[in-house]
């Protein structure tokens, strides 16, 4: 029996003797195990992992003054995209998204602020998104990605303010350790505020999102 | 002809079995349809899914939210994903999966007796998310707007970009520049 040079599909060699049946079995079997590779292979790079979260409920009593994170940070709650805390419902392309791979990502917030009260008309709202990932064997200092959006709160018709905003990172496992949960390891969020007369609500409807789009080759 | 492989069914003969062209014909066939669902997946893998559409000066009704009708594709991918006449406000997606979507919506020349401005992404009329903005701090100077994110559509779902101009003393506006991309992740 010899076999092709790429994909070893087998063939009679010049003395074979002839059994036909079990040489078409043979070469259906390894074609059958090599259209199979390549269709998990399409699949994978196919169906990307990701992940959306969206709150469904209000979170209250964001005060004003300094960074308020109100999900992520020490709590970690975006990592590993299926176990957010209760507010958070998950969806995703694929059954569980495995953040702690190496790759390029894009992540992103949106965000929906009303003042619980008075609103102080035209003070600063200040929505900061972060992934911070740790320093280690790959690389000596701590790297942060931050991504910001600022505006101001007119006081039209109730709205309070929407803000959306988006980046990537890139991320390179730390000797195969799974991110942990401390504001120098993992994705935040970050609000704030200077509507000092009331604190803010964030909104159910809020979402959180990521989604690898490359490998990093080193 | 009575065997075949366990995960694609690829018909063989068994010993005992003739061995005629039928045989091979039947194999060779077995083989061309899964290397056809390859070819398809390659051909989504290569030329995914997207669309990148604009519109020009469409005139909005103040504190309305309006749907945006996209009436120039600069891309698409395929036809389906968004038509510029019929229902030209709508973009269908082609298949089930993770989408992004960047929205692009200016705000430059509202009137000064505008307060503020958002624009929005729906799913199926449903709101997911939106970007608004004011008159910066009193003067009369809009930023624009760009409403983007992770959308998880199934083939069929319906997105369209919205905007709602809030004030009063005006009818309508109308913006120079309406952008939207989606791209099928």
């Amino acid at each position: 029996m010899k076999i092709t040079d790429r994909f070893s599909l087998p063939y009679p060699d010049d003395d074979d003797f002839g059994n036909g049946a079990l040489d078409l079995q043979y070469f259906a079997e390894s074609v059958e195990t090599q259209l199979v590779a390549l269709q998990t292979g399409l699949q994978s790079s196919l169906y990307t992992q990701g992940f959306i979260t969206q709150s469904t409920a209000d979170v209250t009593g964001i005060a004003s003054g300094g960074e308020q994170t109100p999900f992520g940070r020490s709590s970690g709650n975006f990592w590993n995209g299926g176990t957010p805390t209760a507010v958070w419902n998950t969806t995703g392309a694929g059954t569980t998204l495995t953040i702690n791979e190496t790759g390029s990502y894009i992540f992103g917030a949106y965000v929906n602020l009303i003042a619980a009260g008075t609103v102080n008309v035209n003070t600063l709202r200040l929505l900061t998104l972060g992934a911070s990932v740790p320093a280690g064997a790959q690389f000596t200092n701590q790297k942060q990605y931050l991504y910001r959006e600022t505006t101001l709160e007119p006081n039209a018709a109730g709205n309070g303010v929407f803000m959306c905003v988006q980046g990537m990172f890139d991320y390179q496992m730390i000797n195969s350790s799974k991110p942990g949960a401390d504001i120098n390891n993992g994705y935040w969020l970050g609000i704030a505020h200077g509507n000092t007369s009331s604190t803010l609500t964030l909104k159910a409807g809020a979402r959180f999102w990521s989604i690898k789009v490359a490998d990093i080759v080193s | 002809m009575s065997g075949s492989t366990p995960i694609l069914g690829l018909r063989y003969p068994t010993i005992g079995d003739t061995i005629d062209a039928a045989s091979f014909a039947n194999l060779a066939a077995d083989i061309d349809a899964q290397m056809s669902v390859i070819d398809g997946l390659r051909l989504l893998n290569t030329q995914r899914a997207r669309v990148y559409s604009q519109c020009f000066n469409q005139a909005v009704v103040f504190n309305t939210s309006t749907n945006l009708l996209y009436t120039q594709n600069n891309w698409v991918l395929p036809a389906s994903f968004h038509n510029t006449s019929v229902n030209p406000d709508q973009f269908v997606a082609p298949v089930n999966g993770l989408y992004l979507a960047m929205c692009f919506v200016s705000g430059a020349g509202l009137p000064t007796t505008a307060t503020q401005s958002f624009a929005g992404i729906t799913v199926n009329a449903a709101q997911v998310q939106s970007v608004s903005r004011d008159k910066q701090g009193g003067i009369t100077w809009f930023r624009d707007m760009e409403p983007k994110g992770l959308l998880r559509l199934n083939a069929g779902d319906v997105v369209r970009c919205f905007v709602n101009w809030q004030g009063t003393g005006v009818a309508t506006f109308s913006s120079s520049m309406y952008i939207l991309q989606l791209a099928y992740l």
